[in-house]
């Protein structure tokens, strides 16, 4: 999933990548929803709510918002900035990780931060959802710039309008034997399909783990961090297997 | 020449995005919060119906009948006299003037949604629609005998305001 870039990537690793990304960004915005009362896997409706805010004077929350606004944009731009700045100088699979150990760190900090500390202040909640949002941007950069922006998770707009055009062309024979398509089809369906569960399980899961579903979303993501180093790791052995038993070919 | 611009420009990005954070981050740590402006005495000027499912009994009346109000908020003992009294001491922030204190309220969101809690446990959720210095503007789904959404009208005021009104 993390280990190979742009053109290099299959299908099956943009569906594997997009659906546990998307899982755990539907699991984050329905926890935030129901600990913050704010969606913190998107910006768009931010944007639409500054411009009101601003227009009603509402200097304080209009700066909350773009605060949140700008911590996306960071996310996003500081796991972009680490993915071309770290090519040629570290392995493409550590480079990948570091904006999801990034990610991970800020869930786990929300996580913990609610679990010990958290005194249900206006000033903690705005701090926390900007973590979120981080956390989310980082995400979002993640999977955008090492599939070439073929995969992103956070938010649904584009691609349910994606999903809605391929629905369209499919109305014609031709397309529907278009490899390319279909398999677009599939990866934007899985991840539809994922972020949705990992909403759902977030709202169930949030019933009875309350404030420590962050550290399920974080289990999650340790999946996608350790899914490439097992794979990396039966490569490796294998090929030493090979090379201990056959020393001539070395 | 179009190289310079360019690196100029890509700075300027940088610069642009620091000073935009610099300027949200200052306001929310050092504007006048939307928590502390809610604390205070709050005296309630009416309430009204500000959307109705359509239901023609209903349709035409913009003021709610304290038949509706007071079962709308029997469930809260502190705000049924029409004076609502936001208080804070250190971490705690309660609803004062009323016997029983253990009813909180937090805000939530960008400050825009007031919880009530009694013993931690949610009692009512208010959508702020206006918050300044003055007045206060609520929102509260209704769910009564009129399914809709009332607004709640609130002045800011003390007890020699609230005796005045009565």
């Amino acid at each position: 999933m993390l280990r190979k870039y742009s053109n290099h990537r299959t299908v099956q690793d943009n569906i594997k990548l997009g659906a546990l990304t998307a899982f755990s960004a539907g699991m984050v915005n329905v926890a935030s929803v129901i600990v913050f009362f704010s969606f913190t896997s998107n910006v768009t409706g931010y944007y639409a709510i500054f411009a009101q805010e601003i227009t009603k004077g509402n200097w304080y929350q209009g700066a909350v918002v773009l605060f949140w606004i700008l911590l996306f944009l960071v996310g996003s731009m500081l796991s972009n900035m680490i993915i071309i700045h770290g090519k040629g100088r570290f392995s493409t699979y550590l480079t990948h990780s570091i904006p999801l150990g990034l990610e991970i760190l800020s869930i786990l900090f929300v996580g913990i931060y609610l679990d010990f500390f958290y005194k249900d202040s206006l000033q903690e909640t705005e701090v926390l959802v900007g973590a979120l949002l981080f956390a989310m941007g980082l995400q979002n950069g993640l999977t955008a710039t090492i599939s070439n922006f073929v995969v992103k998770t956070t938010h649904l707009t584009g691609l349910t309008t994606d999903l809605a055009i391929l629905i369209s062309m499919f109305t014609k024979e031709s397309n529907r034997h278009n490899k390319a398509l279909v398999d677009k089809f599939h990866l934007l369906l899985s991840i539809v399909v994922s972020y949705v569960a990992g909403g759902l399980i977030s709202g169930l899961s949030f019933a009875f783990l309350t404030y420590k579903t962050f550290y399920v979303v974080c289990f999650v993501l340790l999946i996608i961090g350790f899914y490439d180093y097992y794979k990396l790791y039966i490569i490796k052995k294998q090929y030493l297997q090979r090379h201990r038993q056959d020393p001539v070919s070395v | 020449m179009s190289i310079i611009k360019r690196k100029i420009l890509s700075r300027f990005n940088f610069i642009f995005l620091a000073l935009l954070l610099f300027v949200a981050t200052t306001m929310v740590m050092f504007y006048e919060s939307p928590e502390r402006m809610l604390e205070g005495e709050w005296v309630e000027q009416g309430w009204y119906f500000e959307k109705v499912e359509n239901n023609p009994s209903f349709k035409k009346q913009a003021i709610i009948h304290d038949e509706i109000k007071t079962a709308a908020i029997a469930h809260l003992p502190p705000l049924q006299d029409g004076l609502w009294h936001f208080e804070r001491s250190g971490n705690d922030n309660y609803v004062a003037h009323h016997e029983d204190k253990r009813y909180n309220w937090f805000l939530k969101g960008r400050g825009h949604i007031l919880e009530l809690r009694k013993d931690d446990k949610l009692v009512e959720s208010f959508v702020i629609h206006e918050l300044n210095r003055n007045e206060l503007i609520l929102y509260l789904n209704l769910d009564l005998q009129a399914k809709g959404i009332a607004r709640i009208v609130l002045k800011k005021g003390g007890r020699v305001n609230y005796a005045e009104k009565i």
